[in-house]
């Protein structure tokens, strides 16, 4: 415990505070865990943390530790325009002329000379056959031009890197006995990554054989042996080397997988918490390169379907986001072109672990408010009269943490310790920031 | 200030108590003992027992005997399994385990030594030895061999001798099936003239058991439960006569019956010592049933097999008001417990030894002529008992007791179902040595944590002493402070912190170190009151 760092010692001095054995055998171990891990969450991604009665502090900050190291790579696609379409009153059904290469699922279309956009509900790649979201409702016609554009993307990276800081597997082939695998440092689609990550598997153990796979589907990881030689298969998220593991960046947990044939991820890939800046944009993107984010009722009137022309995006909403951090925005324009966009976001966090591989994201300085607040959980739970002293400690704290984040960013900033008389002296005045209107 | 309860629980008045529902267990009841004493008011570890012979005999011990020819000489008799008694003259070697006499056959835990002789002025004591398979044997002051008595009853041969024996009203009388035989009162080795021979209630229950004088009577058992008392206040002994006192008591074996204070008490067939004083008052067998009025009957009959109850013994140890009963834990095939009673209380207090494989039983006078328990064990060895090491043959064992599960109602009945957030534990000792009392903390029925407390001196330090400055007599006199050299009078109390919450909490102290003590006098609870939340599980 000395160290002060890992889950585990957190976990250990919350239950001492609360007067709580910390060998395993206090009913409220689990439960201590769970409460770090909500207190965790929270000062992550932001919410509330009650600490009483009708008493809770907000909190809302986008601190730099929460942030994901390198923003997400989205491809923003071009129009597809190629050949015409077949569509019939009353029907889904619609063919193209041309098969497009790839599915063009989840995109709209516009027939040339009608105002409406439908969405493409279904379509192989290089097929011809498509069917729309509902009945065309229009005349029947053939040979009619159309511009199919993608306007709606799920925020999930195209890319995944691998560098020094995550390119080692560990995993056990002998109960106990941990392998160590190097990936070769690069930039891999999801596919390849866990392609790659089972040869390096195979060529680092014995005789089980290893293979991965990607589902787009799940957006989840899975490893399989075979366990070849009475092996057995653990995904080692423990090891001396899990500070540069894969294991987080494939979505699993600071934990030993359990014996098994396969195991599959815990997290999403790419789970987002929130968004925390506008989408940059380097080309063509108005006067600041980004791409706004606006409420989804503002945005549909503002830019409604009839106005989506060719053009570089600066706006977008998010049409939905799910529990497990998969978010789908919609873009106000397509590209001409193929165009890069970098998603700025604050990563899903990792559950907290007991165990010392599983280090909490709060810098060191703050993490003793984890500890205050699973103290005051705990206590609560127990009805403890000392409750309110841990709830006031982690209030004040929280609020010491907010300030001294603030005031990082103030005194790092250009005008720290400037008097500004007029706001319009303070240089470029027009700065939209993320959520505001323009 | 501590704002939170406190509840105090003495230890050392009270013993096992466990047959009730976990919150009606008294404060300062327990609900295990195992190898601890009540003798000083306080719970300490049960006194060691320390191997005597250092020649192992070559076979379990059976039977042992305190024996004094005259009254300066002290013999150690020891009868084995493979047939043959041993005599030792203090030397510790039992003549190098050479015995005095041989070929008894199928000797059992049942055979019994009895003394009688000295029936006439100048005539040697005499020690008799019963054994159901073979002749009465006879011993002779100090001498060296055992002899089958001179005149033996007529049908007192192969395959059926009498099975225990006794002195009473100046005979020594011997029991057979269902019979009882008085010899000559001028010679107990007489069985052919003038004697007594009579059929006690023949036809009812099986054979005699045993039989014991208490408060002048005689009083036999039958197999079957059935219990009888001789008439004898008539001068002519023709006139004596057996009545029958009940028939639902009954002995586990010849051994199974002992005087203690102004008590009867005699474990029947089924394993309970049966308090006739208590049964004679209160009219009732439920109420004379020892392990019952305890209320330590139930976890009594689970923890012990009575598959060995008829090779049961039992000693009363006087000096320290103190009864044991040898008894096997299940599935045993040999005696490796002790049921214990303190009597030095009004109401008896109840433990269990298990450092002591006892066979058989006996008292033997020490330097002092104080009579000190004993014991023959299936390992060859005699072993003295109440010694001050907390050793058994040289090593370490185990004592341990555990409290009832509070809820500390005693405190307050609202406070028993609500949850105690439990802050610390003090422990008042009297320090015994630089070792440590390991206390297991269990919450409703949970184990949670062990804490460990020295039990040595933590008092205002010691006094200045000089050794060996008692001169000849070797005692060590303090030359100041409260007299106490090793501070070890001065009562002593360790508070450390308690975690987790619960309804209830129990804790299990034990020790298991070499030569290690401890006397306990209570434990004190500082705990908070919480709510009623659920039990977490």
């Amino acid at each position: 415990m000395a160290q002060f760092r890992t889950t585990a010692d957190i976990l250990d001095l919350a239950l001492i505070n609360a007067g709580e054995v910390t060998n395993g055998n206090s009913p409220y171990e689990s439960q201590t865990l769970n409460y770090l891990n909500r207190v965790h969450y929270t000062l992550v991604s932001g919410g509330t943390i009650p600490i009483g009665k009708d008493l809770t502090v907000e909190i809302d900050e986008i601190w730099s530790w929460s942030k994901a190291k390198s923003p997400l790579i989205l491809e923003l696609q071009p129009a597809y325009e190629t050949g015409t379409v077949t569509l019939t009153q009353g029907s889904e059904a619609g063919v193209f002329s041309s098969a497009p290469t790839s599915s063009l699922v989840g995109w709209h279309i516009k027939i040339e000379g009608r105002d409406e956009w439908f969405k493409i509900a279904s379509h192989t790649a290089s097929a011809t056959a498509f069917e729309l979201d509902a009945a065309y409702p229009d005349s029947s016609g053939s040979g009619l031009s159309f511009i199919a554009a993608k306007l709606d993307y799920d925020l999930i990276p195209d890319y995944i890197i691998v560098n020094d800081g995550n390119n080692k597997i560990e995993f056990q082939e002998t109960a106990g006995t941990t392998l160590t695998g190097t990936l070769t440092n690069g930039t891999y689609t999801p596919s390849d990554l866990i392609s790659h990550v089972a040869t390096v598997m195979n060529s680092t153990g014995g005789t089980p054989v290893y293979t991965g796979s990607y589902s787009t589907t799940t957006r989840k990881f899975t490893i399989a042996s075979d366990r070849g030689g009475g092996a057995v298969f653990v995904l080692v998220g423990t090891g001396s080397n899990a500070g540069f593991s894969i294991h987080k960046t494939l979505g699993f947990d600071d934990e030993n997988t359990t014996n098994a044939a396969s195991v599959t991820s815990t997290y999403v890939l790419g789970g987002i918490s929130r968004l925390i800046e506008p989408f940059r944009i380097h080309k063509g993107a108005g006067l600041d390169y980004q791409a706004y984010g606006t409420d989804a009722e503002s945005f549909h009137r503002n830019y409604p379907f009839c106005s989506v022309i060719e053009r570089c995006p600066d706006r977008f909403c998010v049409l939905k986001e799910s529990g497990d951090g998969t978010i789908t925005v919609r873009f106000n324009a397509y590209p001409k072109d193929k165009t890069r966009v970098e998603v700025e976001y604050v990563p899903v966090p990792r559950d907290l672990k007991d165990n010392s591989s599983s280090i909490p994201l709060i810098p060191r300085k703050h993490v003793d408010i984890l500890e205050d607040a699973a103290t005051f959980y705990i206590m609560l739970n127990k009805s403890d009269d000392r409750a309110q002293v841990y709830a006031n400690l982690m209030q004040g704290k929280l609020q010491a943490m907010k300030s001294q984040h603030r005031g990082s960013l103030q005194k790092t900033g250009n005008y720290f310790g400037r008097t500004i008389a007029r706001r319009e002296n303070m240089g470029p005045v027009k700065r939209l920031r993320y959520g505001e209107r323009n | 200030m501590y704002t939170g309860r406190i509840a105090h629980i003495p230890l050392g008045q009270m013993g096992l108590m466990t047959d009730l529902p976990p919150g009606d267990v008294p404060r300062g009841a327990l609900i295990k003992a195992n190898n601890v004493s009540y003798e000083t008011g306080l719970i300490t570890k049960a006194p060691g027992s320390f191997r005597y012979n250092t020649q192992v005999l070559p076979s379990p011990i059976i039977a042992v005997h305190d024996w004094w020819p005259d009254i300066v000489t002290q013999r150690l008799i020891a009868a084995c399994e493979n047939g043959s008694i041993y005599r030792d003259i203090g030397d510790r070697l039992f003549t190098s385990a050479t015995a005095i006499t041989t070929g008894l056959m199928n000797l059992t835990a049942k055979s019994m030594f009895v003394e009688g002789g000295n029936e006439t002025a100048g005539a040697d004591k005499k020690l008799f030895f019963f054994s159901s398979t073979n002749q009465v044997q006879v011993l002779t002051g100090d001498e060296s061999s055992f002899q089958a008595i001179d005149n033996p009853a007529t049908d007192w041969t192969t395959p059926n001798y009498p099975t225990c024996g006794l002195i009473h009203q100046n005979r020594l009388w011997a029991f057979m099936k269902q019979r009882a035989y008085a010899s000559d009162t001028g010679n107990h080795e007489n069985f052919t003239s003038n004697i007594l021979t009579q059929n006690i209630f023949p036809g009812e229950g099986g054979n005699i058991i045993g039989a014991f004088v208490f408060k002048g009577r005689l009083f036999t058992f039958k197999e079957g439960g059935f219990v009888y008392f001789l008439e004898d206040s008539d001068a002519d002994s023709d006139n004596w006569y057996w009545r029958k006192l009940a028939s639902n008591f009954g002995l586990a074996s010849p051994h199974a019956v002992i005087q203690a204070l102004n008590d009867m008490i005699a474990v029947n067939e089924s394993g309970s010592p049966i308090s006739y004083n208590a049964t004679e008052s209160l009219g009732e067998i439920e109420s004379a049933d020892l392990l019952r009025f305890l209320q330590i009957e139930n976890y009594i009959r689970n923890s012990s097999s009575t598959v060995g109850l008829e090779f049961l013994h039992s000693i009363y140890y006087e000096a320290k008001k103190q009864a044991f009963f040898t008894g096997r834990t299940s599935y045993r095939t040999t005696n490796n417990m002790l049921l214990h009673f303190d009597f030095n209380k009004e109401t008896p207090r109840a433990a269990i030894w298990t450092k002591d494989q006892a066979n058989c039983l006996a008292l033997r006078k020490d330097v002092n002529k104080v009579q000190r328990p004993i014991y023959g064990a299936a390992d060859g060895y005699v072993y003295l008992m109440d010694r001050e090491d907390r050793l058994v043959g040289g090593s370490a064992y185990t004592g341990e007791f555990k409290i009832g599960h509070q809820d500390f109602r005693f405190l307050d009945e609202t406070v028993a179902h609500k949850n105690k957030i439990f802050d610390y534990l003090a422990v008042e000792f009297v320090p015994c040595g630089t070792w440590d009392l390991s206390v297991d903390v269990f919450i409703d029925g949970k184990f949670i944590e062990t804490i460990s407390y020295a039990m040595d001196v933590r008092d205002d330090g010691l006094d200045t002493f000089t050794l060996g400055s008692g001169g000849s007599s070797g005692i060590t006199t303090p030359a100041g402070g409260d007299g106490d050299p090793l501070g070890r009078e001065e009562a002593q109390t360790i508070q450390k912190p308690l975690h987790g919450s619960g309804r209830r909490i129990s804790f299990h102290c034990r020790q298991s170190g070499s030569n290690q003590n401890f006397a306990i006098a209570s434990l004190t609870i500082g705990f908070r009151l919480s709510a009623e939340q659920a039990t977490r599980v």
